[in-house]
């Protein structure tokens, strides 16, 4: 039990009040002579024994009634939920909210931060309770809540600030939380950050507080000068074929000029420097034109040199991963492959071309390796995360087996129908295949496609509305009924619903299946611009279906598909952990996740919004201070910070004291009572 | 201990009483001529009534003057009056010692007593006295001399009450004792066994003897005005009780009326006067409401 006025407890002494009244007052039985105590009943000793039993009675009602009154106005209450609002008390407890994001790197900050941490510790009362929270795009309980504050100064040597991103929000709903069940009346939740602007990407929204409990914030570190990072980075194919131009961009923030340069590596192999040239405003564009790596998963790191106040964003600001080609195994046709012939040989025609065409338009984002199919297993085909079939029903058996197990692996399958047979189409995509529809160009008979399921690279074949790459239009296609129960299912159809792409999932693979043959007499869709975007993306699409994606921020978690079949992890620092211990990426660089079986490279880069060091304004600090509330949030909630409604509703708290007084009143009531009955 | 037999005769009440007589209700012995009527027919100063002359009459007893008018021979016959003995019983039990006003029964009693005793040797009665409590602690005879009324009184005075009643017992020995009829004049809380206390009256009752009972009792014993705890001593067993009197008030009363009913339908059924006596009366109201229903 806690006390609000804890002094009041002193009055309990008065309970001495009613035992001296009952001392003094009390009456001893009077000796009397009586010659006809003959006529007193039995009852007479027992009406004494009553008496003596009320007389009791009544001093300890007496004594509660002063218990109750004097406890009434000490005001107990028995967690901190009951504590009433504006009561000045030792009752007090602590949840320090410390920003670790990558912008608390700059500068004193984190070391500003650490010092005013330590110092409202020492504002609260010796053997108070107190947290201690860490945040940046999560929050955590870094220390839960302990008399000990020796823990939290402890914790608040050892923890550095990261590289993630911030969230505010985040941070302020987990100090309400560890606010709300501390075990003290009041509490002072102090969240000490440098309130960078970029942490309010999203509007901050009230949190729900139990009275008694306050926002307090802190700001750190100073405005920035100037800071300059990389924002962003990409590779893009150079006019020749042999080189590959990195484009760098990059921003800077804050007040001042910044000189320096920008130099990029390969593998930690430095591939030149070149100035910061800054045009107006705050954006500048660096460019490097170097060699085509000959090898996957070559690291290219950016890093800027330039005296600025948040180096820790520039060191590695941006980890690139090479933007290298997917590979391709396109399964050409056999059998019925024309070629023709040149001057410089066989070269194929058909399929084979319209593919090979579109594979050249992609540049390098798509290396492309040419199988007749004979002699394919399972295991050359999982070099290839995609797989182009242009006439399955040439294969033979072995290799259309080797193919449906590549599915099953995880590999992507993308079918186009050939002029023959289509029993092997069907098998693969687990659909019923029908006969052939021919349609009368002369009559204005052709199908376009009309709608698609599928948002991203399918989007690209148009639906209803505009289409991106106008609307292909078909002579020839496979009547195809989708084999749902095998897990087929339409993505894209022509305008009459027939099917014009299938998606199967099989295994942990993914098979696309087209009802057009790739030839001019069947569709005029190989004969368009937009044909080798299109086959780029997708066979993007089919690799993303079936691997995880490759490019992370710093906090971002480490998915359970990314980490599939991984045994170990390289972190950038370059030790090896068992993948099972690493859950997210907590620092900028390259991961290697290894297996026996596979390796993949993650890059991880601080997110970008954290070299953005401008500050909200003190107006919008105090904006946050406000945004603790008791009871219901309104159905709008706060949609911006400045338009939040902070008024605080009336003091529901602490109830207990009126209780005691109703109850000291029923036992004056009963003391009354008892007393006009007892005799004295 | 009482040195002057003033202390049981207030003059100012004897003043009251002067013109007081005591005349007994019923036809007692006497030896002497007194206030009282005698059965016997005798010498005396008032006329009674006439009767037939029977051979044998003394002729000095025929009313002339009837013969003359008439020619027959009458005899008239006068009252006789006669002295009476008056035994005043006293109770000396220690109960009777008990008192919560200006008098104890006891004292009450004696003064009731004394006058009683004044006024029957003033009408040339014959007083005797009783003292009793568990046995008879003074006896004497009954006589009509001034002298004799001044040793009863002072020995009443000499008493003093202290030991337990055997009331019923030792009424049945005065009783016994008791030879000529007369007046039984008994002062007593009558705190014994009410029964008993019936028989022995009827015992006296039965030997011819008028019996006038006083009921003397103590007006905080008749109204049980005690507040507060108390703790209740009876004076002649040591029996204590622990009460809160308002508690016990009802009961008590109930129980004490019933007392005081049994005996005055007890006693009025047989003839006896009584008379409840409160203490804390003036002395003069039970005398005259006494005397008063004698006359």
């Amino acid at each position: 039990m806690l006390f609000v006025n804890l002094l009041y407890l002193a009055a309990t002494g008065a309970i001495a009040g009613p035992v001296m009244l009952h001392l003094l007052l009390r009456q001893r039985p009077q000796r009397q002579t009586l010659p006809t105590l003959r006529f007193l009943t039995a009852a007479a000793p027992q009406s004494y024994a009553m008496h003596k039993f009320k007389n009791m009675l009544l001093l300890f009602s007496r004594m509660l009634l002063v218990l109750l009154i004097v406890l009434a106005f000490a005001r107990p209450f028995f967690n901190a939920a009951d504590a009433p609002e504006g009561q000045e008390t030792a009752g007090i407890g602590m949840v320090l909210v410390m920003d670790r994001s990558c912008s608390m790197q700059a500068g004193d900050t984190w070391e500003i931060a650490r010092t005013r941490a330590r110092n409202a510790l020492k504002s609260v009362p010796e053997d108070s309770p107190v947290a201690l929270i860490v945040f940046d795009r999560v929050s955590r309980l870094a220390v839960p809540e302990t008399r000990d504050a020796g823990r939290v100064l402890s914790e608040l040597q050892v923890i550095e600030p990261g590289f993630a991103a911030t969230d505010l929000g985040a941070a302020l709903r987990a100090g309400a939380e560890a606010g709300n069940q501390l075990n003290a009346h009041r509490a002072r939740v102090v969240i000490i950050s440098d309130y960078q602007r970029s942490a309010m990407q999203q509007a901050l929204a009230p949190v729900h507080v139990r009275p008694g409990v306050d926002f307090e914030t802190i700001q750190v570190g100073a405005e920035p000068s100037v800071n300059v990072a990389i924002a962003s980075a990409q590779t893009i194919p150079a006019e020749l074929a042999d080189k590959q131009s990195v484009l760098l961009e990059i921003r800077r923030f804050g007040k001042g000029d910044a000189e320096g340069a920008v130099e990029l590596f390969e593998d930690g192999k430095s591939l030149g420097d070149q100035p910061l040239n800054w045009a107006e405003g705050a954006q500048t564009f660096v460019e490097f034109v170097v060699d085509k790596p000959t090898a996957n998963d070559v690291i290219l790191r950016a890093e800027v040199h330039v005296t600025d106040s948040h180096p820790a964003d520039n060191d590695s600001n941006v980890l690139l991963e090479v933007e290298r080609a997917i590979p391709v195994l396109v399964l050409q046709q056999t059998g019925r492959v024309k070629f023709a012939s040149s001057e410089s040989g066989l070269f194929p025609v058909g399929a084979n071309r319209f593919v090979k065409a579109a594979v050249q338009a992609c540049g390098g984002l798509v290396d492309a390796a040419w199988s007749s199919g004979s002699g394919i297993t399972p295991e050359t085909l999982l070099r290839y995360p995609v797989v182009l079939a242009l006439d399955v029903d040439a294969y033979g058996d072995d290799a259309v087996a080797a193919i449906d197990a590549y599915v099953e692996s995880g590999g992507a399958l993308v079918l186009f129908p050939g002029n023959g047979a289509t029993s092997t189409l069907q098998a693969l995509s687990g659909s019923t295949v029908g006969g052939w529809k021919q349609l009368d160009e002369q009559l204005s008979e052709y199908r376009l496609v009309s709608s698609v399921r599928h948002q991203g690279p399918l989007d690209l074949l148009g639906s209803t509305g505009e289409s991106v790459l106008g609307h292909p239009k078909v002579y020839r296609y496979l009547n195809v009924e989708p084999g749902v129960e095998n897990g087929a299912a339409t993505v894209a159809q022509f305008d009459n619903g027939a099917p014009f792409i299938l998606e199967r999932r099989k295994g942990d693979g993914l098979v696309y299946a087209f009802t057009v043959p790739l030839e001019a007499s069947a569709t005029d869709f190989v004969l368009r611009a937009s044909f080798a975007p299109f086959l780029y993306e997708l066979v993007a699409h089919a690799t993303h279906e079936t691997e995880a994606r490759r490019r992370y921020l710093v906090g971002d978690g480490a998915s359970a598909t990314l980490m599939r079949g991984i045994d170990d992890v390289q972190m950038p620092n370059g030790k090896t952990l068992p993948a099972q211990t690493v859950t997210s990426f907590a620092e900028p660089g390259a991961y290697a996740l290894t297996s026996e079986s596979k390796a993949t490279l993650v890059s991880v880069n601080i997110d970008p919004m954290e070299s953005d060091l401008a500050r909200l304004n003190q107006t919008e600090i105090d904006g946050i201070r406000d945004l603790g509330i008791s009871g219901d949030v309104g159905e709008g909630g706060a949609d911006e910070l400045n338009d939040a409604d902070v008024t605080m509703p009336p003091d529901e708290s602490g109830k207990f004291w009126r209780y005691l007084l109703f109850a000291a009143l029923a036992v004056f009531a009963f003391e009354s009572i008892l007393a006009s009955r007892t005799l004295r | 201990m009482p040195t002057s037999t003033q202390r049981f005769l207030k003059p100012e009440l004897l003043a009251q009483l002067s013109s007081m007589e005591f005349r007994v209700r019923t036809i007692v012995e006497g030896m002497l001529s007194g206030l009282h009527r005698s059965p016997y027919r005798g010498l005396s100063s008032e006329f009674a009534e006439y009767r037939d002359y029977q051979p044998g009459d003394e002729p000095t007893r025929i009313d002339w003057k009837v013969f003359a008018r008439s020619d027959k021979y009458y005899i008239k016959e006068f009252e006789e009056e006669t002295n009476l003995e008056t035994h005043i019983v006293l109770d000396a039990s220690a109960s009777m010692g008990f008192g919560t006003g200006t008098y104890t029964k006891w004292q009450y009693a004696g003064i009731l007593s004394a006058s009683l005793a004044y006024i029957m040797q003033r009408q040339s009665d014959a007083i005797g006295l009783v003292v009793l409590d568990e046995a008879i602690r003074v006896e004497m005879e009954t006589k009509t001399t001034r002298g004799h009324l001044i040793h009863t009184i002072g020995a009443m005075e000499n008493t003093k009450p202290q030991r337990q009643t055997r009331l019923a017992a030792v009424l049945h020995q005065v009783a016994a004792k008791i030879k000529r009829r007369g007046v039984v004049l008994l002062l007593s809380d009558l705190l014994d066994e009410p029964s008993e206390v019936m028989s022995a009256l009827e015992h006296l009752q039965h030997r011819g003897h008028q019996v006038n009972v006083f009921h003397v009792l103590d007006t905080a014993e008749l109204n049980f005005d005690f507040e507060g705890p108390h703790l209740f001593i009876d004076p002649e067993t040591n029996q204590q009780t622990l009460a809160i009197p308002d508690v016990v008030r009802g009961d008590y009363l109930k129980s004490l009326q019933g007392f005081l009913d049994f005996y005055s339908n007890e006693l009025g059924k047989r003839n006896m006067r009584y008379s409840l006596v409160d203490t804390s009366l003036p002395l003069d109201q039970p005398l005259f409401s006494f005397l008063m229903r004698n006359s």
